[in-house]
C-alpha cells in the first residue's frame, strides 16, 4: 500500500504545509495551548472546578488534552480542508490524476502527507508536555502509557484531517470545504454536549444531578459516536479510577472504526474523482 | 495497423449531472458527453481536435489521459485493449500518455524545479529536470517560486510536465494560451519536433488559424461528435470547399456572372477603387478570362476554408449558431453518421 511513490507525495505535502504561512500562524496557538496547559495543570497548587487537583502525569496530559482537541484538530483541519479542492480548481489535480501513480497510492500520500503536517508539530509540543508534567510533578509516566497517549493524539488528528480531505473532495468552492471542516469541528468539540444532554434527557436521566451514574453511563456511550469523546476514552484507559462503563476494548475498537471507515471513504472518493 | 499508437472503438462517456430531489438528494442525471466516437492516431501525426466550446474536447483528451472512465467502448493502445472493468482504463495509457490540461494555475512556494521533481517521483523516473525546463524555455527561472509566474510561464511548465518520461502521446489542451507569438512559434516548433521524433500528438485548441500547417490530420466534433475528420484537404472535398480562389483587383468590379458561368460566386466585394471575390470551381482560364475583358487584378490565390467555416458546413449550423448556442445538459447527439438518434 504505501511505497516510494506514496511517501514522496507524503512528503512534498508536509515540507509544503510545515513551510506554510498557516503554520506560522498556528504554532503559537498550539504552543499556548499544549505546552502552556500542561504547564498550569501540572501546577502542584493547582485546585481545578470540583476540587479536583492532578496528582500523576497521565492526569496532566488527559487535562491538556483539551489544548489537543481546541487547537490541535482546529489547526488539522485549517491545513486540510483544501487539500484537494485547491488542486482542483488551479487544475494541477487533473495533472496528477494523469501521472501513472495509481489513485489508491495518490491519495494514501495525500492522506499521510496532511496528517504528517499536524501530527508532527503536535507530538512534539505533547512530548515538551509529558516532560513540563514529569518534571513539576517529579514523577515519570509508564512507558506504555506514554505509548498509548501519543497514539491517542495521533488518530483524533487523523479523523480530523481525513474528514477535511473527504470534504474537500465535494466541495465545488472552499467556502464549502471550510464550512463543512469548520463545522464539524463545532459539532464535536461544543455541540456534543448538547446532543449528549438531549439524549440523557429523553431518556429520563436527571441532566442537572451532578455525577449521575446513569447520566455518566449514556454520556460514556455517547461519547464513542464522537472523535472527541473516543479520543478521551483512549486517554482514561491511562487513568486508573476512571470508569464510564465503557471497556477499553470498546474504545480501541471504536477507534479502529474511526480509522477506517473515513480512510476508505476518502480513497473511494479519490477513485471516482473527475478534474 | 502496426503505425496506430491509439485506436478509440465505440467510445461514450457522460457526465453526470446533479438532479436532486426531495427524496434523494444525491439523484444525478446523464449529462453532455461524448457519443460513438470512433478514431486513431498514427505514429508520429499531429491530430487537431477543433469544437466549440462545450463540444466535448477537453472530456475527449481527459479520457485519453486516463482521468475519467468510460461508460462504452473500447481504447486500444498498440494494437492492446486497455480497457478494464467499469470502464477503468489500464495505468499503461497514462504510462504512454503526456497530458497538459488547458490553463494550470500553478501557485505556491514551491519552486519551479521542485514541482518537476515531484511529478518525476510520481511518475517513478529520473529525469533531468534542467533539460526539460530548457526544452520550454524556463531553465533560467529554475528556482523562481511557482507564484512567480506568468501565465505563460506556467503553460510552459505544464507542458515540461506533459513531456516527463517520454510519452508516446502528447496531449496539448488548449496548448498556445496565454502564449505570446514568440514563445506560440516555439511550441509549434517543438510540436513538429515531436513529431518528426515519432511522438503522435493531439492538439485540442481554439487557435483555429494556428492549427493550419501544423496538424496533419483534423477531427472536427460537434456535441459530442465527430462531425469531420481526415486530412484539411480531404475534409474540404468532402464538404465542397474545395477548388476556390480569391481574387482582388482594382477599378470597377467585373460582371462574374457574365464571365464565369459554370462556377459559383460565393462572396463579392466591391469598394470605389478596389474589388475582392471568391469563386468555387471558375475553370482553368478564370484569370485570362478576367484580364482579357479589360480588369486589373492585382492578386489571386486559392482560398483555404478556415476551420470554422469546415465546423459550419459539416455541422450545417451557421457560426452563431455553433459558437453561442448554449449547450443544454440534456443534449442528444447532433446527428449519427452510423445510425438515427
Amino acid at each position: 500500500m504505501f511505497n516510494h511513490q506514496t511517501l514522496a507525495v507524503a512528503r512534498r505535502i508536509f515540507s509544503d504545509k510545515i513551510r506554510s504561512t498557516r503554520m506560522v500562524i498556528m504554532l503559537p496557538i498550539l504552543i499556548l495551548f499544549i505546552p502552556g496547559m500542561a504547564w498550569g495543570f501540572s501546577d502542584p497548587e493547582i485546585i481545578l472546578p470540583g476540587g479536583i487537583s492532578p496528582d500523576s502525569v497521565m492526569e496532566v496530559m488527559f487535562y491538556t488534552s483539551l489544548g489537543v482537541v481546541f487547537a490541535g484538530t482546529m489547526c488539522g483541519v485549517l491545513l486540510s480542508f483544501d487539500g484537494i479542492s485547491k488542486d482542483r480548481f488551479s487544475g494541477v489535480l487533473e495533472v496528477k490524476l494523469s501521472q501513472p501513480m495509481p489513485r489508491q497510492m495518490q491519495s494514501a500520500g495525500i492522506a499521510i502527507g496532511h496528517w504528517s503536517a499536524i501530527l508532527v508539530p503536535v507530538w512534539i509540543l505533547w512530548l515538551m508536555s509529558i516532560m513540563i508534567a514529569s518534571y513539576r510533578l517529579e514523577m515519570s509516566p509508564s512507558f506504555l502509557a506514554t505509548i498509548a497517549s501519543f497514539a491517542s493524539v495521533g488518530l483524533i488528528l487523523f479523523w480530523y484531517v481525513m474528514f477535511s480531505l473527504i470534504a474537500s473532495t465535494y466541495s465545488k468552492d472552499q467556502g464549502t470545504s471550510i464550512a463543512f471542516g469548520v463545522g464539524m469541528w463545532f459539532l464535536f468539540t461544543f455541540l456534543w454536549a448538547l446532543v449528549t444532554s438531549m439524549v440523557a434527557f429523553a431518556s429520563g436521566v436527571n441532566v442537572g444531578e451532578v455525577n449521575n451514574p446513569e447520566m455518566i453511563r449514556i454520556e460514556g456511550f455517547l461519547d464513542l459516536l464522537s472523535p472527541n469523546g473516543v479520543f478521551h476514552h483512549l486517554l482514561e484507559t491511562n487513568l486508573a479510577d476512571v470508569d464510564r462503563g465503557v471497556p477499553k476494548i470498546i474504545s480501541w475498537i471504536s477507534a479502529l472504526i474511526w480509522t477506517i471507515i473515513p480512510w476508505f471513504w476518502f480513497k473511494s472518493r479519490m477513485s471516482k474523482i473527475q478534474p | 495497423m502496426a503505425d496506430e499508437v491509439i485506436e478509440l472503438i465505440d467510445i461514450s462517456f457522460r457526465h453526470k449531472i446533479p438532479n436532486p430531489k426531495f427524496t434523494n438528494p444525491w439523484r444525478t442525471r446523464k449529462g453532455p458527453g461524448i457519443f460513438k466516437m470512433n478514431f486513431s492516431l498514427k505514429k508520429g501525426k499531429i491530430l487537431g481536435l477543433v469544437g466549440p466550446n462545450g463540444a466535448g474536447k477537453t472530456t475527449l483528451l481527459r479520457i485519453l489521459a486516463g482521468i475519467i472512465p468510460i461508460d462504452e467502448g473500447t481504447i486500444k493502445l498498440n494494437g492492446v485493449d486497455l480497457t478494464l472493468s467499469g470502464g477503468a482504463i489500464d495505468e499503461q495509457l497514462r504510462l504512454n500518455v503526456g497530458h497538459m490540461p488547458e490553463q494550470v494555475r500553478w501557485s505556491g512556494n514551491t519552486s519551479v524545479i521542485e514541482t518537476l521533481n515531484q511529478f518525476a517521483e510520481m511518475r517513478k523516473e529520473s529525469v533531468s529536470s534542467m533539460k526539460l525546463l530548457t526544452l520550454v524555455g524556463l531553465a533560467t527561472k529554475s528556482n523562481s517560486a511557482l507564484d512567480e509566474l506568468s501565465q505563460g510561464m506556467r503553460q510552459r511548465l505544464s507542458l515540461a510536465i506533459a513531456l516527463m518520461g517520454s510519452p508516446k502521446i502528447i496531449l496539448l489542451d488548449e496548448p498556445f494560451n496565454g502564449l505570446d507569438p514568440v514563445a506560440a512559434k516555439s511550441v509549434e516548433k517543438m510540436i513538429r519536433e515531436l513529431a518528426n521524433n515519432g511522438v503522435s500528438i493531439i492538439i485540442s485548441s481554439h487557435q483555429v488559424s494556428g492549427l493550419v500547417g501544423l496538424i496533419d490530420q483534423l477531427m472536427l466534433i460537434h456535441r459530442g461528435q465527430i462531425v469531420a475528420e481526415g486530412t484539411i484537404g480531404d475534409i474540404e472535398s468532402k464538404l465542397g470547399l474545395d477548388n476556390r480562389i480569391e481574387i482582388s483587383g482594382r477599378g470597377k468590379i467585373p460582371n462574374l456572372a457574365q464571365l464565369f458561368e459554370t462556377g459559383d460566386i460565393l462572396h463579392t466585394e466591391n469598394s470605389d477603387d478596389y474589388w475582392n471575390c471568391t469563386i468555387q470551381n471558375p475553370g482553368p482560364l478564370a484569370i485570362k478570362t478576367i484580364i482579357d475583358h479589360g480588369h486589373d487584378i492585382i492578386e489571386w490565390k486559392k482560398k483555404s476554408p478556415d476551420i470554422v467555416e469546415l465546423l459550419c458546413h459539416a455541422t450545417g449550423l451557421e457560426i452563431e449558431d455553433i459558437g453561442m448556442e448554449l449547450q443544454s445538459s440534456n443534449m442528444m447527439p447532433l446527428r449519427s453518421t452510423t445510425e438515427e438518434e
